[in-house]
């Protein structure tokens, strides 16, 4: 699962709902050429993984674990975040940022709506609109 | 976020000490280079003791996450910050030591320990020195045995806590340990004003440095001089007393004796006069042993014959001992800056120490003495004052400080006319106010007065 956090928030709010929530921080992998900056909360239980992703000006949360959806209902109590309804509205006002947002807040099965967004966005004569397609297409990973 | 330095670490020179005040436990910071003293938690010194010079911002918060102290990046990257402000942090590892070509001599095991005459010491059992000293250096099999004898009994400090580095943030087990206090007070100094461990183990469990206590040794090329350190009232009461015991057991009379980690002080030589004059070192054994027995034989005003052999310095080196005392107006100037720097460390004190801290009211007493009295109308006390300057000479005290000896005697003149305003006002309530010389000493050295005279 992962959850698109809004702009807002920063590291100094991720700590805060970390303290708050008693999340112990297990790793920080600094960002480099080929990987985003990750802060990586978690037990033997599961995994809350924060990532700044540099390449799509974003930050969200990759949840794993065996009960991910109450992670998750508490991360999205904790922090404000941004829902795919969210992601689409943007699609009027910020349309290439949205689309890659897409790859990041979309379902983990194909959806009928998002695949023709991406489709249409992919035979795009503007280049930056390809390439954020492109980028959605391999973070929603749909067979 | 970012670091003002990458790989913060705690300067070597900075010296960290466990307090609990109170009921607040703290460590306080001292940067002796700059008098500063800086105030953190316990949870602050665990992130500084990961402060290695190695971990950058994510490192450290790897660091302390791991000991289950992480209170978020922000808190670190403020507390680094502030820290490197106060200019008690660097970056990177300390650089490899660089090797001399030419190595000071070390002290030979065979080397004889020459005592000081006529002088056997007897504590009074009132624990002063142990609620005095902000630095008690525990040898590594001491701290071991005090952890031992802790782990035995409820203490008020948990174990993680009881030791911390003689300097910079790294213990190491090889090295001294500085023990913890209590509102000022060692640890183990148990209610009824007795050593603990003492009381529990015997007095050879002591830690080494307690038991070698009030000796100090420094090698003058020929003999290790014993004195003892003029620094607690039972010192100058053992001085007209009958009784008492040798500063050391019969069976410690070489080098070789004492404890490996016992670094006796060096006299350099040439030995410094003045800023322009010297002496060898030979010649300083000769007008030590002389100068201590004219100062034990107290005929003349202590502070006022110390400014005079400081004053012939420069004209008769070490040639004229026995000389009268001059007249202290010279000294004006010395009181003067010491008044000022007195008064600093007081209100340093005031701010952080327990009301009920023997080193706060110390400070106090000796800057309310010299805000309100004169001390240059004050009595003198010869034979206290004789004495103290003797122990001085015969350990070749004045010599080994870095400074010229013309000065070192000008600095000690300081302290006795000191000693006297603080004979003038009442002493606080918990202080014995028979011996206030043996205050000003300690306090210089433990509350970093010293450094008072440093522009005269």
């Amino acid at each position: 699962m992962r959850i698109l956090l809004a702009p807002s928030v920063d590291r100094a709010a991720i700590d805060r709902a970390g303290m708050e929530a008693g999340w112990p921080l297990v790793n920080i992998f600094a960002r480099t050429q080929t990987r985003p900056r990750q802060v990586i909360f978690g037990d033997s239980e599961w995994l809350l993984t924060f990532v700044w992703d540099h390449r799509v000006d974003a930050r969200y949360a990759v949840l794993d674990g065996h009960d991910v959806d109450t992670l998750g209902a508490q991360l999205r109590g904790a922090l404000p975040t941004l829902s795919l309804d969210d992601v689409r509205a943007m699609l009027e006002t910020d349309r290439i940022r949205a689309i890659c947002w897409l790859g990041i807040v979309g379902p983990p099965t194909p959806d009928p709506e998002i695949r023709r967004i991406l489709d249409e966005a992919l035979t795009s004569s503007d280049e930056r609109i390809r390439d954020a397609a492109a980028f959605a297409e391999e973070a929603l990973d749909w067979p | 976020m970012t670091l003002p330095i990458e790989r913060p670490r705690l300067a070597g020179h900075v010296q960290a000490r466990f307090h609990l005040t109170g009921a607040q436990e703290k460590v306080v910071l001292h940067d002796p280079r700059s008098g500063l003293v800086l105030e953190v938690t316990p949870d602050d010194w665990r992130l500084l003791e990961a402060c290695d010079g190695t971990r950058d911002l994510d490192a450290l918060c790897l660091a302390t996450a791991k000991i289950g102290r992480y209170r978020g990046e922000g808190a670190i990257e403020q507390l680094i910050g502030e820290l490197v402000e106060a200019g008690v942090l660097v970056d990177g590892l300390p650089p490899p030591p660089i090797t001399a070509p030419v190595t000071p001599p070390e002290t030979p095991a065979d080397r004889p320990l020459e005592m000081a005459p006529d002088y056997r010491f007897s504590c009074d059992g009132q624990g002063s020195c142990c609620r005095f000293y902000g630095s008690i250096p525990f040898m590594p099999v001491d701290a071991l045995s005090a952890r031992l004898h802790a782990a035995d009994r409820p203490m008020p400090i948990a174990p993680q806590n009881l030791f911390l580095p003689v300097s910079g943030a790294h213990l190491d087990p090889a090295h001294p340990a500085v023990v913890a206090q209590v509102n000022g007070r060692c640890v183990f100094l148990n209610a009824d004003e007795r050593c603990d461990i003492h009381a529990s183990s015997g007095a050879e469990a002591k830690p080494t440095v307690c038991q070698t206590y009030p000796a100090v040794f420094v090698d003058d090329g020929e003999v290790v001089r014993v004195s003892a350190t003029p620094e607690c009232a039972c010192i100058f009461d053992s001085a007209e007393s009958e009784g008492g015991e040798r500063l050391l057991p019969d069976t410690i009379r070489l080098r070789g004796d004492l404890h490996p980690l016992i670094a006796p002080g060096v006299v350099p030589d040439p030995v410094p006069l003045t800023l322009s004059r010297t002496a060898p070192r030979s010649a300083l054994r000769a007008w030590s042993r002389t100068a201590h027995d004219i100062a034990r034989a107290a005929d003349r005003d202590a502070a006022g014959w110390a400014l005079a052999l400081a004053e012939g310095m420069t004209t008769r080196g070490l040639d004229e001992i026995d000389v009268p005392s001059l007249p202290l107006d010279g000294l004006r100037p010395w009181i003067a800056a010491f008044r000022s720097r007195a008064a600093s460390v007081a209100q340093t004190q005031d701010g952080w120490r327990h009301a009920s801290d023997l080193s706060r009211q110390v400070a106090r007493w000796i800057a309310d003495a010299l805000d309100s009295q004169d001390p240059f109308t004050a009595e003198p006390r010869p034979r206290e004052e004789g004495f103290y300057l003797a122990m001085l000479m015969w350990g070749h005290r004045l010599s080994t400080g870095g400074r010229p000896l013309g000065h070192s005697l000008r600095d000690r003149a300081t302290r006795i006319l000191t000693a006297r305003a603080m004979r003038l006002v009442p002493a606080p309530e918990d202080i014995s106010s028979e011996h206030p010389l043996a205050l000003v000493e300690a306090a210089v050295r433990n509350l970093s007065i010293a450094g008072y005279a440093n522009e005269l």
